[in-house]
This record gives C-alpha cells, sequence and structure tokens, in this order.
C-alpha cells in the first residue's frame, strides 16, 4: 500500500474517469460521480483532485474540441495511465484482502 | 436580460487560478451555468456559479504566487522603512499620536471583552436552548417569582414527567467558611439538588462529581481552595460553615472552577439541598425539556393542576436560560445579572470612546502626513501610480494601528485584574481574543484605515500632482481643527456626568435618612447570647447605645400585607426590644418620658391610613392602639420613596441582630473594642459586623459601578481629547512660523501673537462646551429620574468644567505659541 496513496474520494475520481473512458472531462466526471453516488461534488473539489492524481501521475490529460455552449473554451479529457492502472487495483486488493480477514461472527448482525 | 455568467466572479477566478487551468475550467464552469440556467434558472445558475468560483480558491488550483510576491514584497518592506523613518522624524508627535490610540484602544479593549462575553453566558451549556427557569405568577399581576415553595415543588416534581429532569437551587445564607484558623467571610452558598453538577454539565477539579454532593459534603470553588489548602490536596479536608442557626462541619468532596464556564451562576460553595438555611423562603426550579416538545402544554398543564400546593390556579412560565443574564426581576444574588440599563450605558461609553479615539486620530495622522504631501507629489510626478501612493499612507497608518493595537492588549490583560476588582466581574486574559472581540477589533481597524485614507485623498487632492507640490494656500486646516470639537463634546459630557454622579452618591451617603446612620450591626448568634453580649457592651461602655432586633433596619425590614389596618401595599416592620428606638435616635413626634412596649409607627403610615395629625391617637395597628408616632425614615435604596414602616416594640420577637450606636466615637477604636470582647465570649463564633452605611452603599452598588465606569472612561476621553489638542496646535503653529516671524519682523509683540495663535482654538473649546452642556443635562437629568430622592443640576458644575477645560486648552496652546512668539524670527525665516 505505501507505494500507491489513494485518498477515498482520489479513489472514486479514478474509478470514474475508467468508467467514463475516452470521455471523461470535468462535467462529465461530476455528473458520474454524483449520478451514481448520489453526493453533491464541488467544481473545486474535483479540479484539484484531478490536479493532484495527475501530478502523481495516475492520469493524463490532452485537450479536446472547444464547443459553443462552453463559451468557446476547449475541454480536457484524461485517460488513467499504467501506474493509475496499478494504484487503483492495489487499493481494491487490499481492501477485498481486509474484508476477507474480517472473521464471521463480526459480520454476522441484524441491519435495525 | 443579460444571459452570461457573472462577471465579477470570473474576473476572480482569472485573477487567483492557476493559467494551465484557468481555460478548462472556465469551460466546464459556464457548460455547468448554461444547462443550470435551462433547469433551475438564470439566478440560481448564477448563484452557483459564484459559489463554484468561491470553493474554487483553494491550494493547487490557486496560482503561484512566486514571482510577483517577490516584488510586493521588496515593495512592501520599502514602504515599510520610508513610514518607520517618518515617524522617527516625527518622534514627539508619532509618540502622542500612539499614546493617544493606546489609551482609547485599551479602554475599549476591556469593555468590549467584558460586553461581548454577557450574551455568551452558559454558552458551553449544550442544552442551553431548551432549559428554562420555572416562573410563576398570580392570574391578575404582572410579576413572575422564580422562587417555589418547596412543597409544591414536590408535588410537580413527584406528578410530571419533566420533574425527572428538574434541577433546584436554594440561596444559603453563610456568615463564613472557616479551615483551620483561615476565615473567609460571606461567602456566596448555593444549596443544590444533588444532580445540579450533571445538569449543569459542571465538571470538578478535584474530585468525583458522582456523589459530591452529600450530607455532610461540599464543593468549593477554586479561589477558595487555593486561598485554604495551596497546593495541598483539598479532598477530604474539614472546612466550618457558621451561620445565625450555628455551625456546620462538611468534608470537601470537589473543587469546581466556576470562571472557565461563564456561567450566569456566582457562587462559592455548594451544598446539598436543606443542609444549610435558606433565604427567599423556597428555591428556584431550572427544567430540561425535550427541543420537540410544545412548551405550552407543560405550563397550561400546571396551570390548570389544582393539586399544587399553595400555588394552585395560578399562570405559570418557562424563562429560557438566555434571558437570565437580562432579567431584572428574579435577579438574586448568586445569579450574575447586569441591568439593561447599564448594559446599554456600556456599550454606549465604549461606542463614545471608540469614535473619539477615531477621530483624534484621524485628525492628527492627516497632520503628519501634511509633511509627506510634497514628497507624494513628486512621486506622482515620476511616475508613482496612485496605487503606490495609498500603499505609502496605508502602511503609516497600519504600523500606527497595528503596534497600538498590540500594545493596547498588553495593557488591557494589565488592565483585567483592575477591573475585576472595581466591577467584581471575572474577566480572564482569553476573553480579550474571543472571536467576537477580534471581529470587532478588525472591523473597527478597517474602519479607520479607510476612513484616514479617505481624508487624507480628500484633503490632499492625490488626483493633481501639481496641486500637491504648489505651496498654493488652498490647504487648509479648519476641518482638522473641526473635527475638535465632537472630541471635546464627549470629553466634557463625560466630565460632567461623572461629576453630578459623584454628587448624588455624596448626596447618598451623607443624606440624613430620618434615623442615625452610625450603627454597627452584630450577627452571628442567637437571643440570648446577643443579649448577654449587649449587657456586657454597655457595662463596659464601648457604646452609649444598643438594640437587639429582628434584622439590619435599612435591609432587612420585613413585609406586611393583607392585614387589617394596613395600607394597600403594606408596611415594612422590624421588631425590637425597648432601647431600639433610642439607639436608632428615631425623632418622636411627641417625646415620651420612657419607651413602652408597643407599634411605632412612621408619619408616612399616617398619610398611607389618610388619618388626620390629631386623630392619630385613636389609629390603631393590629388592634392596639399606637402607641407613637416618628418622622419618616428610608428604610431602602434612594430609588424609592419612604414607605410606611412600623416598629414593634417590646414584642417578643426572635432577635437575631445586635446594633451598636457608634456616634461621638471612632469606628475603628470601636470595632476593635467590640471583636475583642466578642472573641474573649464567643470564641468559637466568628465576629461578623456590618455598619448601616456599608448597607446603604450596598443597596446603591449598582450605581456606584456605573459611576467607576464613566469616571474611568471620562479621564481617558480628556486625556485623548487633551492630546488631541497638545498635537494638533502644535501641527497648526509649526505651519505658521513663517507667518508668525513676518507679524514679529513688522513689528508685532509676544503678546499679541500668542493672543492671535490661541483665539482660534479656544473659539472651537467654546462652540465644543456649548453643544456639551445641553447634552449633559440630558443624560444626566435621565439618570437621576431613577431616585425619589436627588440632587438638583447645579451651574456651578458646568462652570467650573467649562473653565477647567478652557483654562487646560489654553495652557496647552499656549506652550507652543510661547515657544513660537519667544523665537528669533530671522531663525525661521532664513532656512529657504
Amino acid at each position: 500500500m505505501g507505494k500507491f496513496q489513494l485518498g477515498e474520494f482520489e479513489e472514486i475520481v479514478m474509478l470514474t474517469v475508467g468508467v467514463l473512458f475516452g470521455n471523461a472531462y470535468g462535467v462529465s466526471i461530476k455528473k458520474e460521480i454524483e449520478e451514481r453516488q448520489g453526493r453533491n461534488v464541488s467544481v473545486g473539489a474535483l479540479q484539484s483532485a484531478l490536479k493532484r492524481l495527475e501530478d502523481k501521475g495516475y492520469l493524463t490529460s490532452y485537450e479536446g474540441e472547444s464547443t459553443s455552449e462552453r463559451g468557446g473554451r476547449p475541454k480536457r479529457y484524461f485517460n488513467i495511465t499504467a501506474q493509475g492502472k496499478n494504484a487503483i487495483e492495489e487499493t481494491r486488493k487490499m481492501r477485498n484482502q481486509l474484508y476477507d480477514a474480517i472473521p464471521k461472527p463480526a459480520l454476522d448482525v441484524k441491519i435495525g | 436580460m443579460n444571459n452570461q455568467p457573472p462577471k465579477i466572479p470570473l474576473r476572480f477566478l482569472r485573477w487567483f487560478c492557476r493559467p494551465e487551468l484557468l481555460k478548462y475550467i472556465e469551460g466546464d464552469l459556464i457548460e455547468l451555468f448554461e444547462e443550470r440556467h435551462e433547469q433551475t434558472g438564470l439566478r440560481m445558475a448564477k448563484w452557483q456559479f459564484c459559489w463554484d468560483v468561491v470553493r474554487l480558491f483553494r491550494p493547487g488550483i490557486i496560482k503561484n504566487p512566486k514571482s510577483k510576491s517577490i516584488i510586493i514584497i521588496g515593495h512592501l518592506q520599502e514602504q515599510f522603512k520610508i513610514s518607520i523613518r517618518v515617524l522617527r522624524r516625527q518622534k514627539f508627535y508619532a509618540s502622542v499620536i500612539m499614546l493617544s490610540l493606546i489609551i482609547g484602544f485599551s479602554l475599549a479593549n476591556v469593555l468590549l471583552a467584558y460586553l461581548s462575553k454577557i450574551p455568551d453566558t452558559d454558552a458551553y451549556f449544550s442544552r442551553k436552548t431548551n432549559t428554562y427557569r420555572l416562573l410563576h405568577g398570580k392570574p391578575d399581576t404582572e410579576s413572575r417569582l422564580a422562587i417555589f415553595d418547596d412543597e409544591a415543588l414536590d408535588y410537580i416534581q413527584s406528578n410530571y414527567d419533566q420533574g425527572d429532569n428538574m434541577c433546584r437551587i436554594y440561596f444559603s445564607v453563610g456568615n463564613s467558611i472557616k479551615y483551620n484558623d483561615q476565615i473567609i467571610k460571606s461567602p456566596a452558598v448555593m444549596g443544590v439538588s444533588d444532580n445540579f453538577l450533571e445538569f449543569f454539565e459542571f465538571e470538578l477539579l478535584e474530585g468525583n462529581s458522582l456523589g459530591a454532593l452529600e450530607k455532610s459534603s461540599v464543593v468549593i470553588s477554586k479561589a477558595y481552595a487555593d486561598q485554604f489548602f495551596g497546593y495541598d490536596n483539598p479532598i477530604g479536608k474539614l472546612v466550618t460553615i457558621a451561620q445565625d442557626q450555628g455551625n456546620k462541619d462538611f468534608f470537601v468532596s470537589g473543587v469546581l472552577d466556576l470562571g472557565a464556564y461563564n456561567s450566569h451562576f456566582d457562587f462559592d460553595i455548594l451544598v446539598y439541598e436543606g443542609v444549610l438555611g435558606h433565604m427567599y423562603g423556597g428555591s428556584a426550579s431550572y427544567v430540561t425539556l425535550p427541543p420537540s416538545e410544545d412548551h405550552n402544554l407543560f405550563t397550561e398543564s400546571l396551570h390548570a393542576n389544582e393539586q399544587i400546593p399553595y400555588i394552585s390556579g395560578e399562570n405559570f412560565f418557562l424563562e429560557p436560560l438566555g434571558e437570565i443574564p437580562y432579567a431584572s426581576a428574579n435577579s438574586f444574588l448568586y445569579v450574575r445579572s447586569i441591568s439593561e440599563q447599564m448594559f446599554a450605558i456600556g456599550w454606549g461609553v465604549c461606542l463614545l470612546i471608540l469614535v473619539l479615539s477615531t477621530l483624534n486620530f484621524i485628525n492628527l495622522y492627516t497632520l503628519t502626513a501634511v509633511h509627506r504631501r510634497k514628497e507624494a507629489g513628486i512621486k506622482h510626478i515620476l511616475g508613482a501610480t496612485k496605487s503606490v501612493l495609498w500603499g505609502a499612507f496605508s502602511m503609516d497608518i497600519m504600523i500606527y494601528l497595528i503596534s497600538a493595537g498590540l500594545i493596547s492588549l498588553m495593557v488591557a490583560s494589565q488592565l483585567i485584574s483592575y477591573f475585576n476588582f472595581r466591577f467584581s466581574t471575572e474577566l480572564r486574559n482569553v476573553d480579550l481574543f474571543s472571536f467576537r472581540v477580534l471581529y470587532l477589533w478588525l472591523g473597527l481597524i478597517i474602519t479607520m484605515l479607510l476612513l484616514s485614507l479617505f481624508y487624507v485623498a480628500a484633503k490632499f487632492n492625490i488626483k493633481s500632482p501639481v496641486k500637491m507640490i504648489s505651496r498654493s494656500s488652498d490647504f487648509r486646516l479648519k476641518i482638522n481643527k473641526f473635527l475638535l470639537i465632537p472630541q471635546f463634546v464627549i470629553a466634557a459630557v463625560l466630565i460632567i456626568a461623572s461629576w453630578f454622579m459623584l454628587k448624588q452618591l455624596d448626596f447618598i451617603e451623607s443624606k440624613p435618612i430620618g434615623m442615625n446612620r452610625h450603627i454597627v450591626v452584630l450577627q452571628g448568634l442567637g437571643k440570648a447570647e446577643l443579649a448577654r453580649f449587649k449587657g456586657e457592651v454597655l457595662e463596659r461602655r464601648l457604646v452609649d447605645k444598643a438594640a437587639l432586633s429582628t434584622g439590619n433596619p435599612f435591609s432587612d425590614m420585613l413585609r406586611l400585607l393583607d392585614r387589617a389596618n394596613l395600607p394597600e401595599d403594606g408596611v415594612n416592620s422590624i421588631s425590637g426590644d425597648l432601647d431600639l428606638i433610642t439607639t436608632l435616635d428615631l425623632h418622636l413626634k411627641i417625646d415620651l418620658d420612657t419607651i413602652l412596649k408597643g407599634y411605632y409607627v412612621s408619619e408616612a403610615y399616617i398619610k398611607a391610613m389618610d388619618w388626620e395629625d390629631s386623630a392619630m391617637s385613636k389609629g390603631k395597628f393590629f388592634d392596639s392602639p399606637i402607641a407613637g408616632v416618628f418622622e419618616d425614615v428610608n428604610m431602602a435604596s434612594f430609588r424609592e420613596k419612604v414607605a410606611p414602616v412600623v416598629f414593634m416594640i417590646g414584642s417578643q420577637g426572635d432577635f437575631n441582630t445586635l446594633l451598636l450606636n457608634y456616634s461621638n466615637r471612632d469606628l475603628n477604636t470601636v470595632l476593635s473594642d467590640v471583636s475583642t470582647l466578642w472573641r474573649d465570649i464567643f470564641p468559637d463564633t466568628p465576629f461578623d459586623y456590618t455598619t448601616l452605611d456599608d448597607s446603604i452603599h450596598k443597596a446603591h452598588q449598582d450605581d456606584f459601578r456605573l459611576m467607576n465606569v464613566v469616571s474611568v472612561f471620562s479621564i481617558g476621553g480628556i486625556l485623548i481629547a487633551f492630546f488631541g489638542l497638545f498635537s494638533l496646535s502644535w501641527g497648526i503653529i509649526q505651519n505658521r512660523t513663517k507667518e508668525i516671524a513676518i507679524r514679529k519682523v513688522m513689528g508685532a509683540n509676544a503678546k499679541q501673537i500668542m493672543v492671535l495663535l490661541s483665539r482660534d482654538f479656544l473659539r472651537w473649546v467654546v462652540v465644543a462646551f456649548t453643544v456639551a452642556v445641553p447634552l449633559a443635562i440630558w443624560g444626566v437629568g435621565q439618570w437621576l429620574e431613577n431616585f425619589a430622592y436627588h440632587i438638583n443640576l447645579t451651574a456651578a458644575v458646568f462652570i467650573t468644567v467649562g473653565i477647567c477645560l478652557l483654562l487646560m486648552s489654553l495652557l496647552i496652546v499656549w506652550v507652543h505659541s510661547a515657544k513660537v512668539a519667544l523665537s528669533n524670527p530671522v531663525n525661521s525665516l532664513r532656512d529657504e
């Protein structure tokens, strides 16, 4: 784990970039997360997470087309890098390991 | 209609956002804006756009300020250096400005900390919003009482669910608390139900909250623990509390640092309810209700319940905890309260001082800035932008304000102990840094900065550099002198007000009250012991007259109501032995050779009963004939009119008080003699005395406190005003040196020049005083209205204050003008 540092929100952003493969830019990522998670995501939080992930080398970006509804500004599309792929896999593996390590009786609780 | 995203946030975004991210983020924001525009409307979309921009202002998005900041920091450093150099060049002048700022700031600082703490009373308490004090009152009256009879509360607690969340408070009378040979007199003792600590969420500094309040245990304040035990562990130590009923021993079970809570309670000692006697004949009760519950249901069901002992059918009210600090009704001992009048006056005085300091600062600062006018003009011509010029002046002002602010914080932290002592508050240094106070300061400093800058700009004609460096005489100091007026008005009003307050309080202390004021009041023992002590005192001729009574005649009168032969509002009564009338030196209307057992009434009583003087002898009290009539006595605060009084002489009352008349003797000798005798006879009971004068003083405590506040601030105010005049006259006279030199060369003598220079200033001081007089008359009149007995406004005070102001001002102006008038004109004329 030590090698790959991913916060909870960063992980969600990474995964969503993966889900939206080829169409992952600011607004689409924001909407996807809001839809799937049912939580509000601010442009500020998202943009700074994207910037951090790019700085870490987990994401790459390229400039896309500019459209009129964006006031002529271009989109910036994101893709997961090889290192990014390693990071989400590592995180998932660790999660599963932890889950498997829980003794059965601990989860044998009734809801409500 | 404008369908574009709002411009200002966009501009803000462009200003702070990293350039490499800007176009994409802007694109995203505009896309979202368009979408929201269609879905939720333009207004909402704009609002959300703004909010998004605000939330983008975070590390990672904000651009690296490296490149530009070096220039800015260098620039600021340069400005700072220049400002400091200017300050050092005008050392004397700068220190006067600084001093007046520090005085104003320090006073305001302490007062702000105090005033802003009051609304935060009980803020620590998590259930503050849904905890109430229970009140009751008869349906046809306005009065609401917090004290309940025990039986009524017992009934409510055992018959209502809400009773589980109630807490009772008794106000006990403790004459003293003793540990070994250390004694503290008149501690504030509260008897409370055992859930008190848990209910009000108090945590003990020492000891365990559970079971801390039991029959033989006591919780004491940190101050008491420090005084009694020092570094020793106080838990388990034995202390003795003395009451009229006798002494009781308690084990210390806990120490509470009440000051850390800013609670509305103000007690020193907590004991379990019922173990000590208490005042007011019952207890106050607090109740927490579930936040969702309709509170009227509870009070209405209490109202409808006919089973509640004594008070069935009365109305019940819930007084929110947050209102208790301002409640003038039901303000008991041990409950912190401030009358709304004091609260308002506090803010008023604070505001006055701040206005005074601000005016003074603006006035003085612009005067120093005059000397930099030319410099600013040259800079302007050489290409300095306006922002650079603004920056220079702002730097000056900020240096003044920030350093004065910091120094005044230090001064204020020293003032706090004095303030606590004078006004019996519990301020701590931390309170100076509470957020509310800091916000107020920030607001104040920004206001002062803007006002001063605005004023400088208006005066300097900053738009036109040519005018700035020209020597034209359009630069007038008239406005500066004009600003002096409000300063002097404020100072004069404060001084006149504090003088009249002093006179009124002096009047209270010396006005004849119909009985002898030179009375020592001894309490703390039973009737038999006191009677024995009275005999001993008289036998040794320590005093000439002594009497036993049922209480202090000034404060412990018993009110009799609803009986036959009583005036409508009832009558104050006190019982005493046969010597009471002579001891108090009551003036009987018809002299009697010997005082006989019976009822003695005051003239006000005869008046209230509508009896004619001649019919006096036929009057009856409780079916017995009246034994005598005496001239009116004032038995309560001077705020109230003299009430009818009856003395029940010679009855077999439960006397608990010994009164000693020490007229024609020195109080200190009498006290030391009497206390030595007391210790010989009653070694176990502490000597606890008060005097009638003390009681009168106590009844007007609020007024004395008010006078303290006003007098401290009026001294501060007048100092600031004189500093202002001092520097202003210096600045103005400096500006006129050349003119004066020319006048001298042309033949004017020193006297003429001094008159010329001072005439101008005096005119302004006179104007200020004329404005101040009606204001002071109004203000002081309002305050005096509160008193049934008060002094009249005398012209002498106004005249004296006026003359003093004038003389002081003259002196200040003359110091400066004499220097110029006596100097050699050649020296001032040659430097050009």
